[in-house]
């Protein structure tokens, strides 16, 4: 008697903390279409305003809008939303890597295969940035939101200074500036991080990169080929080999460096002007294409690095057919002018210099107006499911033994060849 | 029927370890030999080539080397501070819990918050380097591959000294005053009663602390992974940064798990050689 009372109130718990979790789940799904977005005042500014515009004008589709909880990087958290049946019916802030695993996965949705998909394309000027940036396994998963170009920011007092009006073009002109300014451990010449942090990488190597290339990817994913070793690679890889070497960026890391004076150059993309018009306001800087290796032909045009970031859809959505239609609203091209105000992030777009809706943002905005110039010559970052381990062993192969100086150039861009190529073919491990 | 609501109770705790512990242990087991993305139904069986793809893992060795070193700074550091803490609360005649209280504060801080809070202390231009930099010294606590898992493990010690002090204190209290009584009848100076009497009755309070602090040094994760990312040259690369790594971020499950059950096998045999080297018989 006392075991089968026992047993029961054992099974009366269980089932108390099974159903609880059910009906918690189905009240998650009763709430509408679920939109995660970016954990940025700027982008929140936005959203609240555009999904408050949605909400009052379609009363039987409510948006329950969020942003992304806090984690180290927003792809972790969105993993283990999905993981947990947790995640959202809409997600933005997608970089392409994450969303080819998604897509791999088969959790997000191939949106060229939604009705009117082309038309919100060619309706918001973004037709051929989808072609030529966004195809993936022969689909579309992402729909563009930003994109977001590098460039070299000098520190203008620094200039002036030293009576410097030329911004230098090359490495050997960056280094002969360098030599003038930089005073050994307390004024440096570039920032480079030196932290372990995968996502990094875009922002000093790979950015280096894509310029002394000329506008080429540092892997061939379809054929399994990568270029660290050629020419430009290693022109790249010497040139912050003696960054470091020589004492121009720390080995370790200064918070803010450039906006505090530290740095004389740095490399940002147009976003950075509105934290450092917050956070820095008297911060007088001037801004200049990429730098490219000695030998780089002088008619060609310089090119540089642009992150950009999407929205997808998930297949795991009840709603999906609603959540497209919020999609294509989203993208419908009226709210860009307001995106590019409050956040000043380029909408990704093909008329943002001739479109006249944008005309004034960009007079008042001389800084953004630089970046959006040269959207011609960037290059979007690798679509493939495995740059984070690529760009991981980048980091392990070839930019912390720079950093410190354990490996020659040409070893350490070898060795991430080889290391990189290993993942492109079969994975890091042995079996995965 | 009297036994009904104890065993109601107890119910609570044996559903908590089924589903928080026993569900996911096992679920991690299974796992272990699949290949799995996490985001896929998809499972795949393949035998133990996860386990042997660990063992070939350079970063598994690179991790198991590191463990070493941070086991090799903490375990002594944290002892003896902790020792030396328990001695000192010993000694105090009142508001001996508040300061046992005070000291467990760093214990219950989050570990996010003063991992932030200590890499900016720390940083190139923290506030410790300025300081030290007024007499010409700049200490790369967390940028120089030598010192970076040393500089962590400090940070580690502060943080469980108030909890291994207060077994230490535990113990102390245990011991008999009768016996220093009787030792300085026969005329046994403070040092020798330390170690003839303190020492050898805390036994238990040491192997637990010991056990706690191997165990700690394999599972080590929030504080290299939010100062120091694994890096510089991968110095501060830990075991379950590399299974978090592996299962959350490169989304190989099967082999993330495969990793957790070697370093928990490993984690076991330390503890149990500690056991059988350091714990005595002290009925």
């Amino acid at each position: 008697m006392k075991n089968r009372l026992t047993a029961g109130f054992i099974s009366i718990m269980l089932c108390a903390v099974f159903l609880s979790c059910g009906s918690e789940e189905n009240e998650a799904g009763s709430k509408g279409i679920e939109y995660w977005t970016a954990p940025s005042i700027e982008l929140s500014r936005f959203e609240k305003q555009v999904v408050d515009k949605w909400n009052s004008t379609h009363q039987e589709t409510q948006i329950d809008w969020k942003t992304i909880p806090a984690g180290n990087t927003s792809e972790e958290v969105i993993l283990t939303a999905i993981a947990t049946r947790t995640g959202p019916d809409v997600l933005s802030n997608v970089f392409g890597g994450f969303a080819a695993q998604l897509a791999d996965a088969g959790v997000i949705v191939a949106l060229d295969t939604l009705p009117g998909f082309w038309d919100v394309a060619e309706n918001r000027k973004m037709a051929n940035i989808i072609r030529n940036n966004w195809f993936y396994k022969g689909h579309v998963y992402v729909m563009p939101i930003y994109v977001n170009p590098e460039m070299v920011w000098y520190n203008e007092k620094m200039l002036d200074k030293f009576g410097i009006t030329e911004l230098p073009r090359t490495y050997s002109e960056f280094f002969r500036l360098l030599e003038k300014v930089c005073i050994p451990n307390k004024i440096y010449g570039l920032t480079a991080d030196v932290s372990s942090k995968w996502y990094r990488r875009w922002f000093d190597y790979l950015t280096f990169y894509t310029s002394a290339s000329g506008g080429e990817q540092y892997i061939d994913v379809d054929e399994n080929e990568v270029f660290l070793d050629s020419k430009y690679g290693i022109a790249v890889t010497e040139f912050f080999f003696r960054l470091f070497d020589e004492g121009y960026a720390p080995r370790f890391e200064i918070q803010d460096g450039f906006e505090k004076g530290v740095f004389f150059a740095s490399i940002k993309g147009a976003g950075s002007t509105v934290r450092i018009k917050k956070l820095y306001p008297d911060l007088k800087y001037r801004i200049a294409l990429m730098l490219v290796p000695d030998d780089y032909p002088e008619d060609k045009p310089i090119y540089t690095l642009a992150e950009s970031k999407g929205m997808v859809l998930f297949e795991s959505s009840n709603n999906k057919d609603k959540a497209w239609e919020f999609m294509k609203w989203y993208f419908s091209g009226e709210h860009d002018s307001l995106w590019i105000a409050l956040t000043n992030y380029l909408p990704a777009r093909e008329d943002l210099t001739s479109n006249p809706i944008f005309t004034r943002y960009f007079d008042d905005n001389p800084t953004a107006k630089l970046y959006a110039d040269i959207l011609d010559f960037t290059v979007p970052l690798v679509l493939t499911a495995k740059t984070v381990e690529i760009q991981t062993s980048l980091n392990r192969e070839l930019w912390q033994p720079i950093i410190f100086g354990t490996k020659s150039p040409v070893q350490a861009s070898r060795d991430a060849n080889i290391a990189i190529r290993r993942i492109l073919k079969s994975g890091p491990q042995v079996i995965n | 029927m009297s036994k009904l609501p104890g065993l109601g109770l107890v119910s609570l705790y044996v559903i908590h370890t089924i589903i928080f512990w026993l569900y996911p242990f096992l679920w991690g087991v299974v796992i272990a030999f699949k290949r799995w993305n996490i985001i896929s139904p998809e499972k795949e069986f393949i035998g133990i080539s996860n386990f042997i793809g660990v063992l070939y893992d350079p970063l598994f060795w690179i991790s198991f080397k590191n463990s070493l070193y941070f086991m090799a700074v903490y375990v002594p550091l944290s002892i003896v501070s902790a020792l030396g803490v328990a001695l000192l609360l010993s000694r105090i005649k009142f508001l001996q819990s508040f300061f046992a209280v005070g000291y467990l504060m760093s214990y219950i801080s989050a570990g996010v918050a003063y991992s932030i809070v200590f890499s900016l202390l720390f940083s190139g231009d923290g506030l410790i380097n300025t300081w030290l930099s007024k007499i010409n010294i700049t200490i790369p606590w967390f940028s120089d591959p030598d010192i970076a898992m040393a500089s962590i493990a400090l940070i580690v010690v502060w943080k469980y000294l108030g909890y291994y002090s207060l077994i230490f204190l535990a113990g102390l209290q245990a011991i008999p005053e009768s016996l220093y009584e009787s030792a300085s009848i026969d005329g046994a100076s403070e040092r020798v009663k330390f170690f003839k009497i303190t020492v050898p009755l805390l036994n238990p309070s040491f192997t637990i602390v010991l056990v706690f602090a191997v165990m700690l040094s394999f599972n080590i994760f929030t504080e290299p992974y939010m100062i120091t990312g694994g890096g510089p040259l991968d110095s501060t690369q830990t075991f379950v940064m590399q299974i978090y790594h592996q299962t959350f971020t490169a989304l190989h499950a099967g082999y993330g798990s495969s990793f957790a059950i070697i370093v928990a096998a490993i984690s076991f045999l330390f503890v149990f050689a500690i056991r059988k080297t350091v714990e005595r018989d002290m009925a």
